[in-house]
């Protein structure tokens, strides 16, 4: 019945990221199976971290302390991709379009983001998102006059970006750890801070979810910029 | 290769969806509230399509209209968007039903029956009880019965909605609230319609419900009955005699002591009839128990006496027309296969039945149709104490017959009389004492006089002239009386019939017999427990021996007849009549018939010598085919078939505004068409500050 809300939800939630896809990565084969490998990697963080609260639901069913292992093990598998990706590089930008780029490995780092990103979202907003043909709702507990799948949606949409942004950064810090920790902080900090920013949703704080929101697009704006600058360092 | 390895990846994403997709009923919960469905359904016959049917998942915001004015208004008014109309239970006519239907703005009925407000439970019904409501129609069976082409004939239930009888296509549900479960959808319902009215149905989101209730059946029952997408509506009637030897051929004449087991309403889980129903097989059985405690026992006397219980007799009397169809005519068994087979699932070898057509058993050959000396029903008898002058209880029950000259009408008529008090005085009259002779009510009688009109009948009620207030309605659950009253009542009637039949056996009734004469009488306490039993105590010890769960209403709807398996009121007739009227009860424990040797019946776990069967019963227009399929023979006669459905759905869940949800889709075209733009702009950016071109 509620064939508005859905198509408004699906088209805010993977809009922007599917705008991305189809006008960059989608003409090249090669980084769309790496897209999809790193979505590979991605599902396995999460089937991790399932079979850990599934196991300890007895105890560890508390919010914060499901965000922070399902992030910290999220962040250990963008790590174990970094690894692989890294053995094959020499052998992938070879077969790339352009061999003598020097962005090659930074559009493999943007391919695999969007990868990352793009599973996360669907494997979290797909549910919601097919409810959401039907007539009822859920009010979003901070902010009542918005539904939580028009909420989910928002979230959904700035996760993926986000991730796209760290996983370029991320690959930075990975390719010179003792000059460039501070990607690597930056990326465990601010994926964490993005998390525990979505549990305002449902909070008691008026307007709560909006203040969820300014924080993801803040993070995200700086997570740009900050891909921005590893590009521009790449001579 | 890459196209290959981008197969595979995409088989396996598509394995994933599908796994996640399989997660959604679970989820589903968190935004529909699942509620209790008490639905009406869609029950057909030879010419007519009755009760209830969704095609499609219907919802709509919840509203109350509590008067007939609130209703009207809600007709007249140019609101949008679909409604569920919470009606009072005394608004559902057929005129308000149609004009709701017409208005186009109702998706769904809910039939608000009882029930308190659940902010404060201790105030008083939000609606009140009406005095006279009864669903059924203005002369109930009177299609089916002995007076079918008869011009006049008398109208027995004039407050009759005849809402039972006609077809909505659109979902009607039930508020009743009586235990957990139902309180819990009740309050939920109720709070939902505060809320929205709190909200003045403007202020999104608000409470609506959805309904599905999607019936198979289509056209008529014939039909149906090929697409085999009804049951037909019936059970199993019980019929029992202390007289074990009983045989066609002994020549002694048959006093049938008869009542109907079940009820009807218009919706079938909270179908109870404590009145038209259950006080009759009540008063059945406890005469049966007072007979069986006769000093000489009854089996010797002249004559025979045979309870029967009819199942199904709302439909058009299903039980007594099957049973006297059954008796009446030759039976000749065309096959028997003596294994159960696929078609006739008896074991009928064992229990000496017919495979086809299939009987289980043929002992119903042994009622002698020719010696039935005469018929006793006990009809509703729970409400026979009125307030008389002076704020004093009095009793008054009335006998009706279908021929007043008839020698052993009048015989039965006097005696009771007699018992009771005095002719003409006591509290057992005739119905017609007021001058207007009415004939027999909607009454089992029926079918044996149809065969035979000079078989002595008469049905014993608490009315005279008009059935009684709650006839095959919802309100039938005794809670307008008081349960001593009601005890009392039964009780009262059953102690003289029970008397007049144990004269009547050894021929010795008579307009002045004594009461002192007749050393026995009915135990008022079996009635209470029978009562409690079979209204409000689920977990009675009577039905310990074959009762699965106990915590569940037990419904006195008649239900659909299933070859091998007995229903609940089916299996308790069974087992108390079986267990008053054995001969002999064994110790030897048994569950069922197989446990004990032949002969015996298996009843309240022992195995025990006793004439007690359960014999088929399915609307007389019915016949099962050689194959086990059912077919229509006879149009005219009853035909009820119950269709078939999938799971009914009745959820509770928050709606928004139709502008809200456009503004979401506008939000997500928008940020869609603004990051295509930013995406191809910045591409350019990106080129431009990295000099790649």
């Amino acid at each position: 019945m509620t064939l508005l809300t859905f198509f408004g939800c699906a088209l805010t939630a993977f809009g922007p990221s599917l705008a991305l896809f189809f006008l960059t990565i989608a003409k090249d084969a090669q980084l769309v199976i790496l897209m999809i490998s790193s979505a590979f990697f991605w599902l396995i963080s999460i089937l991790v971290a399932s079979s850990i609260w599934f196991f300890s639901k007895s105890d560890a069913t508390e919010n914060p302390i499901t965000i922070l292992y399902s992030v910290l093990l999220q962040e250990l598998f963008r790590w174990f991709l970094y690894k692989i990706l890294r053995r094959a590089e020499n052998g992938l930008v070879l077969a790339s379009a352009n061999p003598k780029s020097p962005y090659n490995v930074s559009a493999f780092a943007f391919a695999s983001g969007l990868g990352f990103g793009l599973m996360n979202g669907l494997v979290t907003y797909i549910n919601p998102l097919i409810i959401s043909v039907g007539s009822g709702v859920i009010m979003c507990k901070s902010c009542p006059t918005l539904t939580l799948f028009f909420t989910g949606a928002i979230t959904t949409c700035l996760f993926i970006l986000l991730h796209t942004t760290w996983m370029i950064l991320a690959f930075e810090g990975f390719r010179d750890p003792k000059r460039n920790y501070y990607y690597i902080i930056w990326v465990v900090l601010s994926h964490l801070g993005a998390s525990y920013a979505t549990m305002s949703n449902q909070a008691d704080i008026k307007s709560g979810c909006v203040i969820g929101f300014v924080i993801n697009t803040v993070l995200l704006v700086i997570s740009i910029i900050a891909s921005m600058r590893t590009l521009k360092k790449i001579k | 290769m890459y196209i290959s390895i981008l197969l595979k990846e995409i088989l396996f994403i598509s394995l994933f969806m599908h796994l996640v997709l399989s997660q959604d009923t679970e989820f589903k919960k968190v935004f529909y509230k699942k509620l209790l469905p008490v639905p009406c359904v869609r029950i057909l016959n030879s010419t007519s399509v009755t009760g209830c049917q969704s095609l499609k998942p219907t919802s709509g915001l919840l509203i109350l209209t509590e008067t007939q004015d609130l209703l009207n208004d809600f007709i007249k008014s140019d609101r949008k968007g679909k409604y569920v109309v919470i009606l009072p239970y005394e608004l559902m006519t057929n005129d308000n039903l149609r004009s709701l239907e017409s208005s186009g703005k109702m998706s769904g009925v809910l039939a608000l029956i009882n029930g308190t407000d659940p902010s404060s439970p201790n105030s008083a019904p939000i609606i009140q009880r009406p005095i006279n409501f009864s669903p059924d129609e203005k002369c109930p069976n009177c299609q089916f019965g002995l007076y079918r082409n008869d011009e006049s004939r008398y109208i027995w239930n004039p407050n009759g909605l005849g809402i039972i009888q006609e077809r909505y296509d659109f979902p009607i549900f039930a508020l009743y609230p009586f235990d957990k479960a139902s309180n819990n959808s009740y309050n939920k319902i109720i709070n939902g319609v505060q809320f929205n009215e709190r909200r003045s149905y403007e202020r999104f989101p608000l409470k609506a419900v959805e309904f599905d209730a999607l019936m198979f059946a289509a056209i008529d029952a014939s039909t149906c009955l090929r697409r085999n997408f009804c049951s037909p509506v019936g059970g199993h009637s019980v019929y029992s005699t202390p007289s074990i030897d009983m045989n066609e051929n002994d020549g002694k004449p048959i006093i049938i002591v008869s009542a109907a087991m079940d009820s009807k309403s218009l919706f079938q889980g909270i179908t109870l009839g404590l009145n038209n129903g259950i006080s009759g097989s009540i008063a059945l059985i406890a005469i049966a128990d007072a007979l069986s405690r006769s000093p000489t026992p009854v089996k010797n006397f002249q004559k025979h006496i045979l309870f029967t219980s009819f199942a199904g007799e709302p439909w058009g009397f299903l039980g007594s027309q099957r049973f006297v169809k059954n008796i009446f005519e030759p039976f000749n068994c065309i096959q028997n296969k003596t294994k159960p087979t696929q078609s006739c699932g008896y074991n009928t070898g064992q229990s000496g039945g017919c495979t086809f057509p299939c009987f289980r058993d043929l002992d119903f050959k042994r009622i002698n149709f020719s010696n039935i000396d005469s018929i006793i029903e006990l009809s509703s008898v729970a409400n026979g104490i009125s307030l008389g002058p002076g704020n004093i209880q009095q009793f008054k029950y009335f006998v009706h017959v279908d021929n007043e000259n008839n020698a052993g009408n009048r015989l039965l008529m006097q005696g009771l009389g007699a018992l009771s008090g005095g002719i003409g005085v006591g509290f057992v009259r005739n119905a017609s004492e007021d001058g207007v002779f009415r004939k027999l009510p909607p009454s089992s009688s029926m079918a044996f006089l149809e065969k035979n009109i000079n078989i002595p009948a008469v049905v014993i009620s608490d009315f005279q002239a008009n059935l009684s207030n709650y006839y095959n309605s919802e309100y039938d659950d005794g809670s307008d009386l008081d349960v001593s009253t009601i005890i009392s009542s039964i009780c009262t009637i059953a102690n003289v019939t029970s008397q007049a039949i144990w004269l009547h056996a050894q021929n010795i009734l008579s307009p002045t017999s004594p009461t002192a004469n007749t050393p026995i009488s009915v135990n008022c306490t079996l009635v209470g427990l029978l009562l409690d039993c079979l209204t409000v105590d689920a977990s009675c010890s009577l039905f310990d021996a074959f009762r699965r769960s106990k915590d569940d209403r037990i419904s006195h709807y008649t239900g659909v007849y299933q070859q091998t398996s007995q229903q609940l009121l089916s299996r308790f007739h069974y087992n108390v009549l079986g267990s008053i009227n054995a001969n002999i009860i064994s110790d030897r424990k048994c569950k069922n018939e197989t446990d004990c040797q032949f002969g015996e019946i298996c009843t309240n776990l022992h195995c025990a010598s006793s004439f007690t069967r359960y014999h088929d019963s399915y609307g007389a227009g019915l016949e099962f085919i050689e194959n086990g399929d059912m077919i229509v023979v006879d149009p005219e006669k009853a035909t009820w078939v119950e269709s078939v459905w999938s799971d009914f759905d009745f959820n509770l869940f928050n709606v928004t505004s139709i502008g809200s949800q456009v503004s979401e889709l506008m939000t997500g075209i928008l940020l869609t068409g603004l990051s295509i733009v930013s995406v191809i702009f910045g591409k350019k950016y990106v080129r431009k500050t990295l000099k790649l071109d």
